[in-house]
């Protein structure tokens, strides 16, 4: 197990450095410089625009920008923002935790109730509830996001306009939580709602498969009440293949939030990756882009380890497979 | 196949010998809704009792509705199925209009079930030892539970109850199975559907003496479902015979192999390998299959059989005996 987990680990600091090759020389080679958003003054004065890029190093060799970047980055050091010279760690770390709330938030509100919704209805297969949920998750997730934030905004923002984060009207959790609370409860449920159709869905059709299996029937035969039946057998067994479908989704919601997070004007790392890369902002946009990574493959290594928590015959498989190397 | 005999007499008829019956099946019907409208019928007709005792086989081809018949008898078959019958007593009531609470005290309870897969017969994920406790609570710590655990042969399983199902064998966990499924709460009749077909020929002689044993000690009755007539004549005292979802024959096992009476029984035997001989030349099969047998209107062996006339394909043969012995076949009733 422990082998398993470094080797994943190992695996996920390579697609990191990966992600972070990629990145820079994509934003390097795309057309346009920062130099571009500056003011006129600057950016139309040959020499001005030299020495913006000298005290930047934009004017040294692509690879020297490279190495230096990457042993930034082994060090912590994200570099500065060119387009005002703030640190982006502190940038990032200042929008982090919002967007941590808007996809935690709307993983709870999509997880918890998806899995009990999906538990019940695989329960009532073929009843008339059992088709609503149907109807209802079919359109969840067939509903676009994009389309589902600008309805909500205009026609319940209109209705209820403290319920939206507002231009610069934005409060954090720790200034007020009730009002933080109160404006990304929107944003969190349009973010969520398809990852809520698909858990529903995951979870049911892992259910009635799990229904339909000898070790059922048995508990069953020996009389064993259906809630214990669920809880013990059913349920166990049916949430090992969900979990493989919660990790791609988890994954979904973090993609989700730049959206979410410009349609709703929150203030997150989405919405400061967008700002970056408009404005062709290299250290700000490959900061945020390394933080999005990393919270992705962190996502899924947690997925990984859950798997030896829920399925305890991974934990002897690989037990198995280490025993004749000690032999 | 050394353990193995076909000698019947392994366990002697009316050992038992009292006539209180455990179950009464009379005139049970298994139907399942195959879409649009449609349906199969699997079972139809069937009337049989199991005594005290007892060990009632019921043999019969594949599709021939022998699980259905224990489905139907636990109420455990799919939503899409239907039963009916004048009469499932089982001691002194009428388990097919019982509620499905009663039904659910009765499970496991009264009558258990021996799965016919013991590999994915428990929960993958749970330990052994944890989910002995579920069914045997906290008994499972009694010196005597475990004492009758290790006499079965089930030692090594408690040396490792924290191991999971899959590392155990196959004849191991049939008999944890059967021990559940028997010591737990002592039922009166135990269903037990091709317990041993996924076992090799050793192991099932042993889960299969396990089973007379646990017969011989609680006085429980079995109703014992194959279609390896090998291990009904190890085992069965009285044999009930199945072709396209009816009972055409039920004898004593030694009447059934000395002297079988419907056509489909004769050839049934004359189709076991071990009945063969040198002597006998090539070991005879049936020709063609039982396909449509559970729709034909007349005897549902008709179209196999040699002896068969227009009567046959039309008319479905009255019962020619009993409740204890009887057989389903016009030519037979013609010859008596
Ligand atoms: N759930 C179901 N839906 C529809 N038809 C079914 C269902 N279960 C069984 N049948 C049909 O009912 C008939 C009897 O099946 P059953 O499983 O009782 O046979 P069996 O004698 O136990 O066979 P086997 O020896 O293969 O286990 C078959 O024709 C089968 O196709
Ligand atoms: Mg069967």
């Amino acid at each position: 197990m422990l082998e398993f987990m470094v080797r994943r680990t190992l695996n996920a600091i390579l697609v990191l450095w990966l992600v972070v090759t990629g990145m820079f020389f994509l934003l390097r080679l795309a057309p346009g410089s920062p130099v571009n958003s500056l003011p006129p003054a600057v950016a139309a004065d040959p020499l001005a625009r030299a020495a913006y890029e000298a005290e930047h190093g934009l004017d040294q060799n692509i690879f020297i920008q490279y190495f230096d970047y990457l042993f930034g980055l082994l060090r912590g050091d994200l570099g500065t923002s060119l387009y005002d010279g703030t640190s982006v760690m502190s940038q990032i770390a200042s929008h982090l935790p919002v967007s941590l709330e808007l996809g935690g938030l709307a993983a709870l509100l999509a997880m918890v109730p998806g899995f009990l919704l999906g538990c019940w209805t695989a329960t009532r297969r073929g009843s008339w509830s059992d088709g609503a949920v149907r109807v209802v998750t079919v359109l969840s997730f067939s509903v676009p996001a994009y389309w589902l934030a600008v309805l909500s905004l205009v026609f319940i923002g209109q209705r209820y306009p403290d319920m939206l984060p507002t231009a610069g009207g934005f409060v954090r959790f720790t200034e007020d939580p009730i009002a933080n609370l109160k404006v990304m409860l929107l944003p969190a449920l349009v973010l969520g709602l398809s990852t809520f159709a698909l858990v529903v869905r995951s979870i049911r059709a892992a259910l009635i498969d799990v229904l339909s299996f000898d070790y059922v029937a048995f508990a069953t035969a020996m009389g064993m009440p259906q809630r214990q039946m669920m809880k013990r057998i059913a349920i166990r067994n049916a949430i090992i293949p969900t979990l493989t479908v919660v990790g791609v989704l988890l994954g979904g919601l973090v993609s989700g939030t730049v959206l979410v997070e410009s349609v709703f004007q929150i203030p997150g790392l989405g919405q400061l990756m967008v700002t970056a890369f408009l404005r062709q902002d290299y250290p700000l946009a490959l900061g945020c882009s390394v933080f999005t990574a990393m919270i992705f493959l962190g996502l899924n290594l947690v997925v990984d380890a859950l798997y030896f928590v829920v399925d305890p015959r991974t934990r002897t498989s690989t037990q198995r497979r280490t025993a004749p190397v000690m032999a | 196949m050394s353990e193995l005999t076909l000698e019947p007499g392994t366990s002697t008829p009316g050992r038992h010998a009292s006539d209180d019956v455990v179950l009464r099946v009379s005139d049970l019907a298994v139907r399942y809704a195959a879409g649009r409208g449609a349906a199969v019928t699997a079972v139809r007709g069937v009337s049989f009792d199991v005594r005290r005792g007892e060990v009632f086989g019921v043999v019969g081809e594949s599709g021939s509705g022998k699980s259905s018949i224990c489905n139907a008898l636990m109420r455990m078959l799919p939503n899409s199925a239907r039963v009916e019958a004048t009469g499932v007593e089982f001691g002194g009531r009428d388990l097919l209009s019982l509620t499905d609470k009663q039904m659910r005290g009765i499970r496991g309870t009264e009558i258990a079930l021996v799965p016919q897969r013991p590999m994915t017969s428990l929960s993958p994920t749970t330990p052994v030892g944890q989910q002995l406790r579920w069914y045997f609570g906290d008994s499972i710590d009694d010196s005597d539970v475990r004492d009758s655990l290790a006499r079965i042969g089930l030692h090594s399983v408690l040396g490792r109850l924290d191991n999971l199902p899959s590392r155990f064998s196959g004849g191991q966990l049939q008999r944890l199975l059967i021990a559940i499924a028997t010591l737990t709460n002592r039922p009166s009749l135990l269903l037990a559907d091709e317990p041993t077909t996924t076992l090799d020929a050793t192991v099932q002689a042993q889960v299969l003496k396990l089973l007379l044993g646990i017969r011989d000690t609680l006085g429980l009755s079995i109703v014992y479902v194959s279609h390896d007539l090998g291990v009904i004549a190890q085992i069965c005292d009285r044999v009930g015979v199945m072709y396209g979802g009816r009972l055409v024959e039920v004898a004593t096992t030694s009447d059934l192999f000395h002297r079988p009476q419907h056509p489909y029984t004769k050839a049934l035997l004359g189709a076991m390998p071990a009945r063969w001989t040198p002597e006998r030349g090539r070991l005879s099969t049936l020709r063609g299959t039982a396909a449509g047998a559970n729709r034909a209107t007349g005897c549902p062996f008709a179209p196999r059989c040699a002896l068969a006339d227009a009567r046959c394909t039309e008319e479905m043969p009255a019962v020619l005996g009993d409740r204890t012995s009887m057989v389903r076949c016009h030519r037979v009733e013609e010859a008596t």
